[in-house]
């Protein structure tokens, strides 16, 4: 199924070389992401991307049977036998997701009922298996534990662009996304309160020079993607603690002028609105490097 | 919970909430397996089968062993490992006595192992509650309905080789719209029945 994936052990095959976590990590999250150029994992990116946090936690269960099977996997691909090693890896994975999904029905019940059975379809989501097979199983624990977290990392930045284009498009505000701005400014406030700013100051610019670096190590594109997602972690962490309808923050909010549409908010608009992204994703790379790619099938 | 006929089951899990373009359950082989309307029948007959099958036994295993046992928290576990059993000892089965069946459908087989929409359907059966009856015409309406989007698809992408078709759209991005269009074409059907 994933033909198209770019060899992500090619010049340093041997050992844990210096290069390779970042490779690993900017292949993950843009180059090879997972959803928009491989198409893997298609069915979830579109059953829960209906809400904003819906799409959010989502990507946080991925990159938590992501990170522990891929570890798993690695660990013990030595004395796995050749021949059931698809079973082992189906039973490591299915470990994590019961786990993940009892901490979500013991400490979030409504977003559980959400999700419904796409938590535990996560089984069966091409990438998990995909990256425990094309990766965990030729590579050292530590890499594979940073390429399962790349490929967590860059199916929910797809997932939460998806989520908060659909929730806006269709109902017209995203009360989530509020959370999140109102988390980010207590903070800020909390932090503020608690040190002099000039060390605040000094934190930003630390931050904004250590981006900037990055940036010009990877290209803009995939540190924009980092920022989303860590604004989206930032975003889970915020739900969990206090939930989408507690009243903090204004949703982000369409002008009045607009119609919300049902439609994106129901299952057409996911395909459309996936459909899309894969030919932004497209174009993009289009542009990027001259021998572009078409599609992945 | 639902005292639906298993008819009425059948019916609305091919049109009014199909497994593919409401549930969105079966994608990667929907992608992969649509371009041609034969290979699309072939793999849509196994999925049938193989749906119908594992949601009868799976009933069976969660009811007569998981909810005794009080293990109800393993389903995902089981259920996977009661697919995955069952493909194989299908494999094994139809090699030996029907090599004509094997040569048509033998090489969709293992892929349907990972096909999430015959997880996702012993899943939904144990979420909407059904009974034993109404599992098994879910299971079965459920394969039928996937089989009717994959062979729309491959016969509408058969046709679109022809046509000429934006650049950063070719592959799976136009696949995604149509699909979409064809969504919201199901959702004509949405005021029949509704298995929710």
């Amino acid at each position: 199924m994933s033909s198209s994936q770019p060899a992500t052990c090619g010049p340093c095959s041997s050992g844990l070389c210096g290069g390779k976590g970042k490779r690993t990590m900017a292949d993950g999250v843009w180059t090879a992401n997972p959803v928009a150029i491989q198409v893997l994992g298609v069915c979830s990116a579109l059953a829960v991307t209906n809400r904003f946090e819906n799409s959010l936690v989502m990507g946080l269960a991925l990159i938590f049977v992501c990170v522990g099977s891929n570890l798993f996997v690695s660990l013990l691909r030595n004395i796995t036998p050749r021949r059931i090693r698809m079973i082992a890896e189906v039973a490591i994975i299915a470990t994590f997701v019961i786990v993940f999904d009892q901490m979500l029905k013991a400490y979030y019940w409504d977003m559980s009922k959400q999700l419904g059975p796409y938590v535990g379809l996560i089984i069966t989501n091409c990438i998990v298996m995909g990256r425990a097979e094309a990766f965990a199983l030729q590579n050292p624990p530590i890499v594979s534990m940073v390429d399962g977290m790349a490929n967590g990392l860059g199916y929910t930045a797809v997932l939460g662009i998806i989520g908060f284009v659909r929730e806006l498009l269709g109902t017209g505000s995203v009360p989530a996304m509020g959370v999140i701005i109102k988390a980010l400014s207590w903070v800020s406030v909390a932090t503020s309160s608690l040190i002099s700013p000039v060390f605040l100051i000094l934190a930003v610019v630390l931050i904004v020079v250590v981006l900037g670096l990055l940036a010009m190590r990877f290209g803009y594109l995939p540190m924009f993607v980092l920022v989303v997602v860590c604004l989206s972690v930032a975003a889970v962490i915020s739900l969990l603690r206090w939930g989408a309808d507690t009243p903090m923050g204004a949703p982000v909010t369409l002008p009045a002028w607009y119609t919300p549409s049902q439609l994106m908010v129901l299952a057409p608009g996911a395909f459309v609105a996936l459909g899309f992204l894969i030919a932004i994703f497209n174009a993009i790379n289009d542009t990027n490097d001259s021998d572009g790619k078409e599609g992945a099938s | 919970m639902s005292d639906l006929s298993p008819l009425v089951i059948i019916i609305a899990a091919i049109f009014t909430s199909n497994i593919l373009l409401a549930n969105f359950l079966g994608m990667c082989s929907f992608l992969a397996c649509s371009t041609q309307v034969s290979t699309a029948l072939g793999l849509g007959a196994a999925v049938i089968f193989v749906m119908t099958a594992t949601t009868a036994i799976n009933f069976a295993v969660y009811h007569g062993l998981l909810v005794p046992l009080e293990l109800v928290h393993l389903q995902f576990i089981v259920f996977i490992a009661v697919i995955a059993a069952f493909v194989q000892f299908v494999e094994m089965f139809v090699e030996r006595f029907s090599p004509r069946l094997y040569h048509a459908l033998g090489i969709f087989l293992p892929l349907i192992t990972v096909n999430c929409a015959i997880l996702g359907a012993s899943l939904f059966m144990i979420i909407r509650d059904y009974n034993f009856l109404q599992s098994v015409g879910f299971g079965f309406g459920g394969g039928l309905g996937w089989t009717l989007a994959i062979v729309l698809m491959a016969g509408l992408r058969q046709k679109m080789g022809y046509s000429n078709i934006p650049r950063p759209f070719r592959g799976v991005a136009i696949v995604m719209v149509i699909t979409g269009v064809m969504a919201m074409v199901f959702m004509g059907f949405a005021g029949m029945v509704n298995i929710q």
